[in-house]
């Protein structure tokens, strides 16, 4: 900051308007006169914000979460005792598994599928369950699970709030246990037991 | 009579005058008239006609993070404040950032960017959003020139689009 000489000579080469009093509205601007002055001047702003979508079932990263339930022989095929999971999730609950969604891309949809080529979790031997055995809730209306299926075209769509889906939520699987299937271990990752969910912007 | 004779007579006779002159009490008084009208300038980026723009760019990876992102680059803020120096005035650097930025359909407040000074003579802040946002005052007569540097937030999802929006700076002697 430097102090004026009293003898001050302003190079002028950009737009210079003289008002007595009043206001200027320029990038460059210098009024003269007495009582209340004000010199305006713009500046503009521009932020580039990308389009995301964000989709998060289970563990951050690449880990796959694995759900495992072991349905009691007393209450097997009861569908009065659904069973919850006794293991996998990534919350700390057995069963449980932490979503997020985040899209500032308008309505999405998430699809679910499976590997199992539309016919259920297999056993060693080729017996299967079909997903429809396999329920899903979610604490959050605003971020429901689409309904497990053999088929895996089932979806849901997260509430949106103008074009932003910014949902949490924990979806608990269990085992609605409606029949009664032959003994064996089903599913894994082998044996059409992997679930994908696919959000999308159609 | 030749040019080195003219010389020591101009010279000898200015030596008389003054010699003569300074035996007097003479009181030398130098008129140097105080400006009669106040005076404001103020440049906000590049002289003339043209608006300069800020411009920022959110990385998809950090979209809504909280990392803060940094205008590619400064914006030069020239200021001459000049007023009589018997009657010295107080300039007023405020800002107007009450229109937010939109995208057509979104908006984004401008309470999301800050900024930072070069030199401290504008300090560094943060818009508030309002229509008057007193940023510095300065006492008559001063020069100031200061570069600026424009920090978006980023701590918000937004709708995806370009933003755009304006601030008016307004240089005032109240």
């Amino acid at each position: 900051m430097k102090k004026l000489k009293n003898i001050l000579l302003i190079s002028s080469t950009s737009l210079a308007i003289a008002m007595l009093p009043g206001q200027a509205a320029s990038e460059a601007v210098t009024v003269t006169g007495n009582g209340n002055i004000q010199a305006g001047v713009n500046l503009d702003f521009r932020i580039n914000i990308p389009s995301v979508l964000r989709f998060r079932v289970g563990s951050p990263g690449g880990t796959i979460n694995e759900i495992i339930f072991d349905p009691p022989a007393a209450t097997l095929g009861d569908p009065l005792n659904p069973v919850s999971a006794t293991s996998g999730g990534d919350t700390g609950t057995p069963g449980d598994v932490s979503v997020q969604i985040i899209s500032n891309a308008g309505v999405i949809t998430i699809t679910e599928s499976n590997n199992s080529g539309g016919a259920g979790l297999a056993n060693l031997v080729g017996n299967r369950i079909p997903y429809a055995e396999i329920g899903t809730i979610s604490d959050n209306s605003d971020l429901s699970p689409p309904v497990l299926s053999n088929s895996g075209t089932n979806t849901s769509s997260p509430t949106i709030n103008g074009s932003l889906t910014i949902e949490n939520a924990t979806w608990t699987y269990a085992y609605l246990n409606t029949a009664v299937y032959e003994s064996g271990t089903y599913g894994t990752s082998a044996r059409g037991g992997r679930v994908t969910y696919t959000a999308s912007n159609p | 009579m030749n040019r080195h004779w003219l010389r020591v007579t101009a010279h000898t006779l200015l030596y008389i005058m003054l010699s003569a002159w300074c035996q007097q009490t003479v009181a030398i008084v130098f008129n140097i008239p105080d400006r009669t009208v106040p005076r404001l300038r103020l440049i906000v980026g590049s002289s003339g006609p043209r608006i300069d723009e800020v411009d920022f760019t959110v990385p998809l990876a950090d979209l809504g993070n909280g990392n803060p992102i940094t205008s590619t680059s400064s914006i030069s803020f020239q200021m001459v404040i000049r007023a009589r120096a018997s009657s010295p005035l107080t300039g007023i650097l405020s800002a107007d950032s009450s229109t937010p930025l939109s995208n057509g359909s979104s908006t984004l407040p401008f309470g999301d960017i800050s900024w930072t000074s070069r030199d401290g003579d504008i300090p560094g802040g943060t818009f508030d959003g309002t229509a008057y946002q007193v940023l510095v005052t300065y006492p008559s007569s001063v020069r100031v020139n200061d570069r600026l540097t424009f920090i978006y937030a980023n701590t918000r999802i937004l709708e995806a689009g370009t933003y755009t929006g304006r601030v008016v700076y307004t240089l005032a002697f109240p």
